[in-house]
């Protein structure tokens, strides 16, 4: 019997091929761009019904719900592993060169509040957060885990991991991060973690993906 | 019989440039000193009214600068609530001359910095833009790294700018006991009121010709290139300390923050005043352009005004209705304008 039901953006797929990879059965697997899903192109009905504006995506979401034998996602019973809420921002690296959060070492640089940061990642996923605060209500275990870093320096997307961590919390979510142990003393993903393909600065590799997923079994007391 | 008055154009004569004429083909009100390129950086600073230069300018294709731009990723509505790209730089409502001078003399090192702060319930909220962050900083050193990269912002803005619009706002004020001026009177947005701490100040004629000059001064030793454009906000006081009725208070403020721009203006060719002060409360247009208030101007007035403003630089107006997908209605972009007094409505 499958033991986890995956959905989510690109960062999603390492994940499942982790779970093939220790031979975990499983449902789901990566559904759309993350730019997509931080752009909203997606409608969550008060039914659970999820239409994603990606015909594509819709294709895989329908077959992976159709495996688990059900409807909607608020019927789901095994726990729903995502990256969803953690979407990078596409401007991380801009936003980096250009400004410095509050409290941050850098100061020759735009200033922004930790307010206005936070106001600023919590609004771009307000859709996510309903989503998923909505499964949560609706009985279904939520694990949202964070992407792999790996761009430098992490210390911007730490801050968006810390601010979505504690959002995800308010609601019910389970967080499970992963930068103590997958990444160096800069923050950024260990090699051995770094995905094999040519050309692919963002992604991370199948072995990352397993680690996750053993980690997050022991989190919730899944036997493998 | 010769005389002066045979050689001046239509507009000097009230018959031919007002009293003939429907008030909306009242024109030639304005005649630019110098020119206003779409390349040459614009700073925009002051009272709310001067919202509507930048955004009008940045709608028709000039330079408006954003000396503290927000990350690429804020969205709109959290921009417009933590006061980005309402003025050049996140100071927040520049009411008087004297605060403006109080921020070029912080940023230009020619005076202290204060290190005031305000806290309140755990937040922290700055006395010199006490409603620049909604619900005030996490902490006092927040704060200042805060004012201080706002203050670095108005020093890349001045460094860089070649037309700096300031809209003349209020004559009435309040200071501390060291001279600090306060955009707001403590209490109102954030702060606690301290009768024997907080002094109301009703600025004269002289003060504040002497703190536009000190501004001007700063900002011309920085960047010898910047040129000025007045401009005096038409929106009456929310509400007056002065004893006076809010109408006369209003009045007296106008007629002296006029008088100031018209002085300065005549004695510089590289100072500019621009008429939207007249444009809509001037009595021939009588009141059309105010909300049933008569203190906000309605998004019509503002169009009007800007369409002055482009035509006289010989340039087709747009408009200043912020370019959407859904056009927001009146109401909407009328309560976009960010106006700090306005809290005193609610007092």
């Amino acid at each position: 019997m499958s033991k986890l039901f995956f959905f989510g953006d690109s960062h999603t797929g390492a994940l499942k091929r982790g779970a093939q990879a220790i031979g975990l059965p499983h449902y789901g697997s990566a559904t759309m761009r993350g730019t997509l899903w931080l752009n909203g192109a997606f409608e969550f009905s008060s039914s659970g019904v999820l239409a994603i504006h990606e015909e594509q995506g819709t294709d895989l979401l329908n077959a992976s719900l159709a495996a688990a034998g059900v409807k909607s996602l608020f019927e789901l019973r095994v726990p729903v592993v995502t990256t969803l809420p953690f979407l990078p921002e596409r401007d991380l690296v801009s936003f980096t060169a250009n400004h410095t959060i509050s409290l941050d070492a850098e100061f020759n640089r735009v200033f922004v509040s930790a307010a206005a940061f936070r106001a600023s990642i919590v609004q771009r996923r307000a859709k996510l957060f309903h989503m998923l605060g909505s499964l949560v209500d609706h009985g279904v275990s939520v694990n949202a885990v964070t992407p792999p870093s790996r761009f430098a320096p992490a210390t911007v997307a730490f801050r968006l991991h810390d601010v979505v961590a504690d959002e995800l919390a308010q609601i019910g979510v389970k967080v499970h991060l992963t930068r103590d142990w997958s990444t160096d003393e800069a923050g950024i993903l260990l090699k051995q973690y770094e995905t094999h393909k040519v050309g692919d600065f963002v992604h991370a590799s199948n072995s990352y993906g397993a680690d996750v997923i053993l980690r997050l079994c022991a989190a919730l007391a899944i036997q493998i | 019989m010769n005389n002066p008055y045979k050689q001046l154009p239509q507009t000097a004569f009230w018959r031919n440039a007002v009293a003939d004429k429907n008030l909306f083909q009242i024109a030639d009100l304005w005649r630019p000193k110098f020119k206003i390129s779409r390349a040459h950086p614009v700073v925009t600073a002051g009272s709310c009214f001067a919202q509507h230069i930048g955004r009008a300018l940045s709608k028709n294709g000039f330079h408006w600068l954003d000396a503290e731009p927000a990350p690429s990723f804020m969205p709109d509505d959290t921009r417009h609530k933590f006061n980005y790209g309402v003025f050049s730089f996140r100071t927040g409502n520049i009411y008087t001359a004297a605060l403006l001078r109080q921020w070029l003399e912080w940023a230009f090192n020619k005076k202290q910095v204060s290190p005031e702060v305000w806290e309140t319930g755990g937040r922290f909220y700055d006395p010199f833009r006490p409603a620049i962050e909604p619900d005030g900083f996490l902490s006092a050193e927040e704060l200042l790294r805060s004012r201080a990269a706002t203050l670095a912002a108005i020093r890349r803005a001045v460094e860089t700018g070649r037309l700096f619009v300031f809209t003349m706002g209020l004559t009435e004020s309040w200071e501390n006991a060291n001279g600090d001026i306060y955009p707001m009177c403590p209490g109102t947005h954030a702060g606690t009121f301290d009768q024997t701490l907080h002094i109301f100040k009703n600025y004269s004629y002289n003060r504040i010709l002497a703190d536009m000059r000190a501004s001007f001064a700063i900002i011309r030793e920085i960047n010898p290139r910047m040129r000025i454009l007045l401009t005096v906000s038409p929106v009456p006081l929310t509400a007056t300390a002065s004893n006076e009725h809010v109408l006369t208070a209003t009045t007296y403020s106008k007629s002296t923050l006029r008088a100031v721009a018209g002085d300065l203006t005549a004695g510089h060719a590289v100072i500019d005043y621009f008429p939207s002060y007249e444009i809509v409360s001037g009595f021939p247009f009588r009141g059309i352009f105010f909300l049933p208030n008569m203190r906000n101007v309605a998004s019509e007035g503002v169009d009007f005004v800007m369409g002055h403003f482009f035509k006289s630089l010989g340039v087709d107006s747009r408009g200043t209705r912020p370019a959407s997908k859904q056009s927001p209605s009146i109401k909407q972009f009328e309560a976009d304008v960010v106006c700090d007094e306005e809290v005193l409505d609610a007092q």
